[in-house]
């Protein structure tokens, strides 16, 4: 492990943790990693239980110690804030008591009086961790659970990788399926295809963008250079073949043409006889305007009704072209993740032929 | 603690209606409650239980029965003390010993322990208090500040300009240490300075431990105790009163000083779980026989017995219908007294 060794430090709430991680980490330097919280998949060399000197450890702070060394012999007991707790002393014992095999030392990391008391913890630290170092080089590194622990970290970074990816395919989607209502909503008479083509633009363009980020953010998510994974994955089926295609709405042309004529005449017949009883010695002139204006009346209604109906139907179809991108870009997305995930179970030789043997 | 009219009430009927009873009712009734001290091991629950004991409160042994919880533990909130309290039968007062440790930066410790108090408060619902439980028995133990130690905080004021400990004997220094601990000698030096002298400095240290608060949370929290066990007193009285000579035990059960000290108790226990606003409900004894004073407020009584009605019919918790009945019960009783009744 040329890795520089992580040093876990823990403990239950205001014992002083973050304290410790940090005068630890100023204390050893730049050599050694101090955190306060393990990543997916990361395991440290050693764990430092922080508990406060204020009391014996609780139950509670017991079952945390527990957890954070289940996988791990190496942990250092530090009892903190020992400036302020006179009887840091009998705590460490008690504590001691219940956790015999532990190393226990008193700490002030960010101590409110006297000096900052951390040798005897960064002592302990490295002492604990050369013993580490020596028994593991003594019974060489144990291959299968280096082995475990690589495939925990590989596929807590696919998961992450994949969780990260889907929300990022849905949001281009939805966003996607946002602007195509808008833009259906007002699309003018005549201007169904031109909003279809762009529809279908806008869609190419997204699933490019999409790909692209496949191809920068993969790599460097699982730790690999970036590219040439994605030789060895299938081919994705074509983006067209997700994309409906729009058909414009037929059946209600009929009623609709009915309905505005029944109007229209009803329009002309009612004003027609209002003015022919006003003005009756213009009768053939009202006669002639009212057929006129009713023709009119029943295109423009017919047609107002066409457009109206041609934007329902973009609408319905703007979503629909969203789902079908959402889709194409789930498979684009699993498509890479599987060629992602073999890439890399073949570079650190875990991979399932491997364990056969 | 102060446990309502109704004690001196029933020792008056005991006298007035020469029952044995009540009299056995009033001792029950006088007899302090009892507090229970439980907590995280070593957090001070024997010098919290020295505390309130010097205080008059009446301590019950680890496992016995009582009245009235109070759960000590430090620092914070573990994981198994949120449980306990959860879990708590009793009316509990959560009580953050070694608050005089909580911190020397800032408005000191104990701020910090009272801010950190008011946190867990609203994250838990108990009442929760900050303690400094060495000071409080520094406070109320003349054993501690005895003249050695009161020298010994002279002698290290005296060396103000660089005090020396160096000069106290390492068995004087120890016991410092011990029994007043690093803000206790601080404030303690600071105080000698002044020029105070030990019942001075036993007043500061009260003062600064913040056990006047604990008790005061407990004798809040008590209310529910006290109103139980005056329920419980008064129910079999009621069966006495249908029995051969029960018109006069009737006649005390309906009286005055009775209704109105079941207002009262109800009145603390919805005061106590911040269902009313304190001071809400004024103190109601009227001497028996006296007009009250006329307060200006015409039928506020009468107002305030219709909207407590108007809560007991609310959905509420089945004791706190029951307070509410109570003081309506009461506030009509005050209405008519105060002779507004048609």
């Amino acid at each position: 492990m040329s890795e520089r060794p992580t040093i876990l430090v823990t403990g239950p709430a205001l014992a002083g943790v973050t304290a410790v991680a940090h005068a630890l980490q100023v204390r050893l330097g730049p050599g050694y990693r101090v955190v306060e919280y393990l990543g997916p998949g990361e395991r440290s060399a050693i764990v430092v239980f922080v508990s406060s000197a204020a009391a014996p450890m609780a139950d509670a702070d017991a079952a945390l110690l527990d957890d954070a060394a289940a996988d791990t012999d190496a942990v250092v007991g530090a009892v903190s804030k020992i400036d302020v707790h006179r009887t840091w002393p009998q705590v460490l014992e008690a504590n001691r008591n219940r956790y015999p095999h532990l190393a226990w030392v008193g700490v002030a990391a960010d101590p409110q009086i006297g000096a900052v008391r951390l040798d005897r913890l960064a002592g302990a630290v490295l002492a604990t961790l050369a013993l580490c170092g020596r028994e593991r080089s003594r019974g060489g590194e144990p291959a299968p659970r280096s082995r475990a622990a690589r495939t925990l970290l590989l596929r807590s970074q696919i998961q992450q990788a994949r969780v990260h990816l889907a929300g990022q395919a849905r949001s281009l989607s939805v966003s996607l399926r946002g602007e195509l209502r808008h833009e259906a909503a007002g699309v003018p008479r005549g201007g169904v295809d031109a909003f279809c083509s762009r529809a279908h633009r806008r869609s190419t363009q997204v699933a490019a963008e999409f790909d692209a980020t496949l191809s920068t953010a993969l790599p460097r998510l699982v730790g690999l250079p970036a590219g040439p994974f994605s030789a060895s994955a299938p081919p994705c089926p074509a983006l067209e073949s997700y994309l409906p295609r729009f058909d414009r709405p037929r059946s209600d042309d009929r009623l609709a043409v009915l309905l505005s004529v029944g109007f229209g005449l009803g329009v002309t017949f009612t004003v027609g006889r209002s003015l022919a009883y006003l003005v009756p010695a213009w009768w053939p002139a009202v006669v002639a305007g009212c057929i006129a204006a009713g023709t009119g009346l029943i295109v423009w209604v017919v047609r107002t009704r066409s457009l109206l109906a041609e934007r329902a139907a973009l609408d319905r179809w703007s979503a629909e072209l969203a789902a079908g991108l959402r889709a194409a870009l789930d498979d684009q997305l699993v498509i890479q993740l599987l060629a992602a995930e073999t890439a890399l179970a073949a570079r650190s030789g875990i991979g399932p032929s491997r364990d056969r043997t | 603690m102060d446990d309502g009219p109704l004690t001196a009430v029933l020792a008056a009927g005991a006298a007035a209606l020469d029952e044995p009873a009540l009299s056995r009712l009033s001792a029950d009734l006088i007899a302090p409650l009892r507090v229970g001290v439980c907590g995280r091991p070593g957090a001070g629950r024997a010098a919290v239980r020295r505390v309130l004991l010097s205080a008059g409160l009446v301590v019950t042994a680890p496992g016995v029965a009582a009245d009235v919880g109070v759960y000590v533990f430090t620092e914070s909130l573990t994981r198994d003390d949120r449980a306990a309290l959860a879990e708590a039968r009793l009316p509990t007062v959560a009580v953050l010993n070694k608050a005089d440790l909580a911190g020397f930066r800032g408005d000191g410790p104990m701020a910090i322990a009272a801010a950190r108090c008011r946190e867990l408060q609203s994250s838990t619902g108990v009442p929760t208090r900050p303690l400094a439980a060495l000071l409080a028995v520094a406070a109320s133990d003349p054993a501690v500040l005895d003249p050695e130690l009161i020298g010994a905080l002279q002698q290290l004021k005296e060396g103000s300009a660089g005090v020396n400990p160096a000069t106290l004997s390492l068995r004087i220094r120890r016991r410092l240490l011990a029994e007043l601990d690093l803000f206790g000698i601080a404030n303690a030096v600071a105080a000698v300075s002044d020029g105070a002298d030990p019942a001075a400095l036993a007043a500061l240290f009260r003062q600064l431990s913040g056990v006047n608060a604990v008790i005061a949370e407990i004798d809040r929290v008590g209310a529910l105790p006290r109103y139980r066990r005056l329920v419980d007193a008064l129910a079999p009285l009621v069966g006495q009163s249908v029995g051969p000579d029960g018109a006069r035990v009737a006649e005390f059960l309906a009286g005055d000083a009775v209704v109105l000290a079941r207002r009262a108790a109800a009145a603390d226990v919805l005061t106590a779980a911040g269902e009313i606003p304190a001071g809400e409900i004024p103190a109601g004894e009227i001497p028996a026989g006296e007009i009250p004073h006329d307060s200006g407020e015409p039928d506020t009584a009468l107002r305030r017995a219709i909207s407590f009605q108007r809560y007991a019919r609310g959905p509420v918790a089945v004791l706190h219908r029951a307070c509410g009945a109570d003081i309506v019960r009461g506030e009509l009783r005050l209405w008519r007294r105060a002779a507004r009744c048609p």
